[in-house]
């Protein structure tokens, strides 16, 4: 049968011609516009199992709820300039923004900008948010607004929090209270330093200081105070993959231009979106720049094999056209390519571009022999065609397998990859046939015209090195089979060495704008991105997964809107203290500041830097690293005493005079004292908290958009990348809490799992269907044994040479396992299908002509999968590595196991 | 009595007895092994800080009455050389001395129950005397060996008016001279929330002294190691010697 179908496609490719070309023509348009369908999507949770619970509720949240899919903005420079710069760039996204470079009208991309704190909620329900214990200690604080006595009480609060360091600094929450206090102290003794020297203090700043001191810094800024975040709520989701593209686009070219008028900063964008628009940019242009470089390549590479220009421009143009009809197919049947499936292009180019590469072999070959042109084109697809068809049957097939699997990484991968090959296939049959046709007739044209003879003089193409290697390993084949046996067993022992990287972060790309800032992020803030989500329907389910989330081992931080709106219990035992501070603040006397209270003033600031100095010393005891710099900055440190700090500033300024430091005392103890004492009583609020009175920028961030949800961010303790047993407890202990557990840990988790089940049952059912196609191919269980060894030779020396290498197997390259089954079987198929065509002990011709054909077969798919290495994304040049030792690895044992046999076997006959 | 008599006749007593002695014989024994009278010793602290950096500590400490007072002394790094902890009463008093700013702080009672200078060790698991016998029941659960060295495994478990700090404890104690090696410490929810690990055990001047002591925190997945220098209980407290007087020395 595929004899007669052969002599059918070369007697149409030869007689008619014209109308193969039309109808060609007519094929590739349809599938053209067809394939303008297809988009991609950024997200690792598209990998996994269509209807995966951790996939499904990921993709709910990122469609419910507004504060998973953000854009951050993140600056940094001078705490004055990035304000400053904050303040400018917030009102400005939130007009109609124009997306440079595209002709579309201005469209609003940006809902809302967090980048403050809400002080009026705050300034509202302040103490109804602190913790019972938390209360008790600083309440003493609120009895006296005046400088003095604030300055005592402050101290005496200070040393009854000192006396419980550990349970109050154990946590990173903790530690960040600790740093909101002596922020708020630092303000407050700078601004008494900056009356002592100037005479006078600004109400704003008096109340400014008064506020940090209650409430805390209202800009999210880094520890060190030399960065600072933004969070831009779009009016799109993570979901909607263009609106990524076009929403970040829009808020760069606004930031740039709002950079321009602060030099002094420097801003750029993160967060879940802009990751995702930069994984997509680059992600595509990488495989744009791998495509162009590959089939240049692979075309310089054809054009030195068969010497004739024309030749790569055949391949490369049947290549394409079996491309273009390979995604309109493609597109109709996975319309959404995910980062793996992306990447089915460069594997057709790689492994699409062989068929070709046989089929031109042996039509010039037999042209060379001086044929004619009807029937080197039927000889040539009879000597390449078996080869070829199998060839691609078998790796079809083996993508095929891949389907077995849940992940859609594989699957989809599977079956877009089989669907593009048979595509390409089918070109390469019934089209480049007619090309050559074609072209053979144009150029006997010109060479009548010129006045030479028609036919062309009998030419040698083959590559003789290769037949003499061959005949070298078919005379010595036992010489040859153990130098491979000790080779694979060496390889092999390597192999098992090899481990695996579960860190994703160097899958990712290097270098891009928006990881390179969560790296920012990450350095500054202390703020990872890998956090997990649940889910819950009521506040009360909320603050119940809270509670259960915080006392998980590998849990650092859980944040979720009952934050805010604390239990009624909690409220209830809260509330007496607050009336306390009511009380006390109410009947509070203000009186003015006696130069008889200097000494006291001093002496308590004096005691406020001790009570510094000391938290320092324990904090840098207790590891508190945060605690320790910022104690540092404050009061200096022993080993290198600063000359200027806060406080020696002021020490000096209480020689002016008593009269005088009295007045400038008094002229900051009138500025503060009012609103502090309102302030306070402002705080001091017993109302309930309930989700009804907190503000749209607190509810969104936790809350679906029908409030209807409620969202749980949970922190891990450890690196999940780096500790994979780590990111295992993580997800264990996390869904003993919900069931609903998602978050790029789950998802990463879940992937490796699944990933690694279905590479590992791929590639037995390769293996198996694989074997039955060569028995049925060959119908010999002898010759279909003997062309898979090199295929299960190569795989060993893949592995163990990867090791050899350095290279570690991860989420990307375990692939290549499954895929050089598909990939590296050909080299045998053509190998034994030529062998077995020319008869016993012909090493010689066989590897000088087919052998020259796998080589180039090889290097082209090494070309394709070697571009691969210039993409951004590691995860795709891993891949290529893996390959190319895979393609490289099955070459070589092809060309020395089957002329080994060719010489026991044929020995025998 | 002299203490390398007692010593002798401990391990003599348990050579010699044929029977396998009661859990509260060999808690008996371990806290006698375990509270030398009088220590002065040099050691060392690794902690890792909150940005995850490893940070080690030098420090001398001197143990009295048992371990019932100690005074322990920072002499490494300079940011905190001349830091000092008084503990009095098997930790029931602590004060602070801060040589900066040459005060003196004590700290609330219940700081024994808290981390020690961020470590993995609260400042009670660093008190001696015998808690364990004061403040638990005991009973053998079983035999184990590991590495080769035959281990009793007791179980503590706390008596609930006497305040024990851990509700639970399993020891394996070395049947060949009654020392702990291992000490799992377990929570109100019966989750093994530290572990201690005492090893490169010496005989220093007749007592069995772990040189290294590992202490993890399971639950925040972190561990302290104290290492000792240098030891002897050769030394005799001078009068005077753990008050807060001389903290400031």
């Amino acid at each position: 049968m595929r004899a007669r179908l052969i002599k059918i496609l070369a007697d149409l490719a030869v007689n008619k011609t014209k109308l193969m070309l039309w109808i060609m023509a007519g094929v590739t348009l349809i599938t053209m516009v067809l394939s303008g369908g297809m988009s991609m999507t950024p997200k690792w949770s598209d990998m996994l199992p269509e209807g995966d619970k951790r996939t499904l509720e990921f993709d709910r949240i990122l469609e419910e709820f507004q504060s998973a899919s953000s854009i951050i903005v993140v600056a940094q420079g001078s705490e004055a300039d990035i304000k400053a710069f904050a303040d400018d760039l917030a009102p400005r996204v939130l007009d109609s923004l124009t997306i440079p470079g595209k002709d579309k009208e201005p469209a609003i991309y940006v809902r809302r900008v967090d980048y403050k704190a809400d002080l009026d909620f705050m300034k509202d329900h302040g103490f109804m948010l602190m913790k019972e214990d938390d209360l008790k200690n600083l309440k003493d604080i609120f009895q006296d607004p005046g400088l003095a006595g604030l300055l005592t009480n402050m101290n005496n609060s200070f040393e009854k929090e000192y006396i419980q360091p550990s349970e109050s600094m154990s946590t990173r929450e903790e530690e960040d209270g600790a740093l909101i206090f002596l922020n708020g102290i630092n303000d407050w003794v700078e601004a008494i330093g900056h009356t002592l020297r100037t005479g006078n203090i600004r109400t704003a700043d008096a109340e400014a200081a008064v506020d940090k001191l209650l409430v805390g810094e209202p800009y999210f800024l880094s520890y060190d105070r030399e960065a600072l975040i933004m969070n831009l709520i779009p009016t799109f989701s993570m979901m909607d993959a263009f609106m990524i593209v076009d929403g970040t686009d829009a808020v760069q070219a606004v930031l740039n231009e709002v950079l321009e008028n602060h030099p002094d900063v420097q801003a750029g964008l993160s967060g879940a979106i802009a990751v995702g628009r930069d994984e997509m940019y680059y992600s595509s242009q990488g495989l744009e720049i791998s495509m162009g470089l590959s089939f240049f390549l692979i075309g310089a590479l054809l054009y030195m094999a068969f010497r004739m220009a024309m030749a790569p421009a055949l391949a490369l143009l049947n290549l394409i056209i079996g491309l273009i009809w390979a995604a309109g197919i493609v597109a109709v049947v996975v319309p959404v390519l995910n980062i793996m499936t992306a990447m089915f292009m460069i594997i057709l180019i790689g492994l699409g571009i062989d068929f070709s590469i046989h089929i031109i072999s042996t039509f010039t070959e037999m042209r060379a022999k001086g044929l004619s042109l009807e029937a080197a084109t039927l000889a040539g697809l009879q000597k390449s065609g078996g080869g070829v068809s199998t060839g691609a049957l078998t790796t079809s097939v083996a993508f095929l397998a891949l389907m077995i699997g849940d992940s859609r990484a594989m699957s989809e991968l599977g079956l877009v990859t089989a669907i593009g090959l048979l595509a390409v296939m089918i070109s390469s049959f019934v089209l480049l046939p007619v090309f050559l046709v074609v072209r053979e007739r144009r150029y006997t044209k010109k060479r009548i015209k010129k006045g030479l003879s028609p036919e062309l003089a009998p030419r040698d193409l083959t590559l003789k090195p290769l037949g003499k290697a061959g005949i070298i390993i078919q005379d010595n084949p036992w010489l040859s089979l153990t130098a491979v046996v000790v080779v694979t067993i060496l390889l092999a022992f390597s192999a098992k060495e090899i481990t695996f990287n579960h860190n994703m972060m160097d899958l990712e790309a290097e270098g891009l704008p928006s990881i390179m800032l969560q790296d920012t992020v990450q350095e500054k803030f202390d703020l990872s991105m890998d956090f997990a989500y649940l889910v819950s329907e009521s506040v009360e389910e909320s603050r119940d997964l809270r509670k259960k989330a915080k006392e998980l081992p590998s849990v650092a931080s859980v944040e979720d809107i009952s934050i805010f709106i604390p239990s009624p219990e909690q409220q209830a035992k809260r509330a007496p203290h607050i009336e306390e501070i009511h009380a006390l603040m109410e009947i509070a006397q203000v009186t003015p500041i006696r130069p008889e209270d200097l000494d006291r003033i001093r002496t308590e600031i004096e005691r406020l830097e001790m009570n510094i100095m000391e938290f320092q010393s324990m904090a840098f005891l207790g590891g508190q690293d945060k605690v320790y710099r910022r104690c540092t900055e404050i009061v200096g440190s022993e080993e290198s005493p600063p000359d200027i700090t806060v406080f020696s500033n002021i020490y000096g300024l209480f020689d002016q005079g008593s009269s005088i430091v009295t007045a400038k005392l008094n002229a900051f103890q009138d500025a503060y004292a009012d609103y502090f004492t309102s302030s306070v009583l402002q705080m001091a609020n017993t109302s309930p908290l309930s989700l009804d009175v907190l503000p749209e920028s607190i509810v969104d961030r936790y809350a679906s958009k029908d409030r209807s949800l409620f969202l749980t961010t949970v922190l891990p303790s450890g690196n999940i990348w780096q500790d994979k047993i780590f990111m295992e407890q993580f997800g264990n202990e996390l869904e003993t809490v919900s069931e609903r557990t998602t978050g790029m840990p789950v998802i990463m988790r879940a992937l490796f799992e699944i990933i690694g089940r279905d590479g590992r049952n791929a590639a037995y059912l390769t293996l198996v269907l694989v074997y039955l196609i060569l028995l049925l191919d060959f119908r010999s269980f002898k010759y279909a044994l003997i062309a898979m060894m090199p295929l299960a030779t190569g795989a060993v020396w893949m592995v163990g040479l990867m090791q050899l290498f350095g290279f570690q197997l991860d989420m990307m390259n375990v692939m290549a396992l499954p895929l050089i089954l598909g990939i590296g079987i050909d080299d045998g198929v053509h190998v034994v299908h030529r062998w077995r065509l020319e008869g016993p002990r012909s090493a010689n011709i066989v590897l000088s002509s087919t052998g020259k054909a796998v080589l180039l077969t090889s290097l082209t798919t090494i070309l394709a999968f070697g571009s691969m290495m210039f993409s951004p994304f590691r995860g795709y040049a891993s891949l290529s590595y893996a390959l190319i030792f895979g393609v490289g690895a099955c070459f070589f044992t092809t060309i020395i196991i089957l002329p080994a046999f060719m010489g026991l076997l044929d020995k025998r006959k | 009595m002299n203490t390398k008599l007692f010593i002798i006749l401990i391990l003599t007593v348990s050579t010699a007895s044929a029977q396998t002695p009661t859990a509260e014989q060999i808690v008996d024994r371990v806290t006698a092994i375990m509270s030398p009278e009088n220590s002065y010793s040099k050691g060392s602290q690794t902690i890792i800080t909150s940005s995850g950096k490893e940070r080690v500590f030098e420090f001398e400490s001197w143990a009295g009455g048992k371990g019932e007072s100690s005074l322990t002394r920072y002499t490494k790094p300079a940011a905190i050389r001349g830091q000092a902890f008084l503990m009095l009463n098997n930790a029931d008093d602590i004060w602070s001395y801060f040589p900066r700013t040459k005060r003196v702080r004590k700290l609330a009672s219940h700081a024994k129950k808290q981390k020690m200078q961020g470590s993995d060790f609260t400042y009670e698991d660093m008190g001696g005397g015998d808690v364990f016998q004061k403040k638990f029941t005991s009973s053998i659960l079983g035999e184990e060996t590991k590495d080769g060295e035959l281990l009793w495994k007791i179980q503590l478990l706390g008596i609930a008016d006497q305040e024990p700090p851990y509700p639970k404890i399993i020891m394996w104690v070395r049947q060949s001279d009654y020392y702990p090696i291992i000490l799992e410490y377990y929570d109100e929810k019966d989750f093994n929330s530290k572990t201690l690990l005492l090893s490169d055990i010496q005989i220093i001047e007749s007592y069995p002294t772990a040189m290294t002591m590992v202490m993890t925190d399971n639950k925040e997945r972190s561990s302290t190691t104290m290492r000792t220098l240098e030891i002897t209980y050769a030394w005799e407290p001078p009068k005077g010697f753990f008050s807060e007087r001389n903290l400031k020395k």
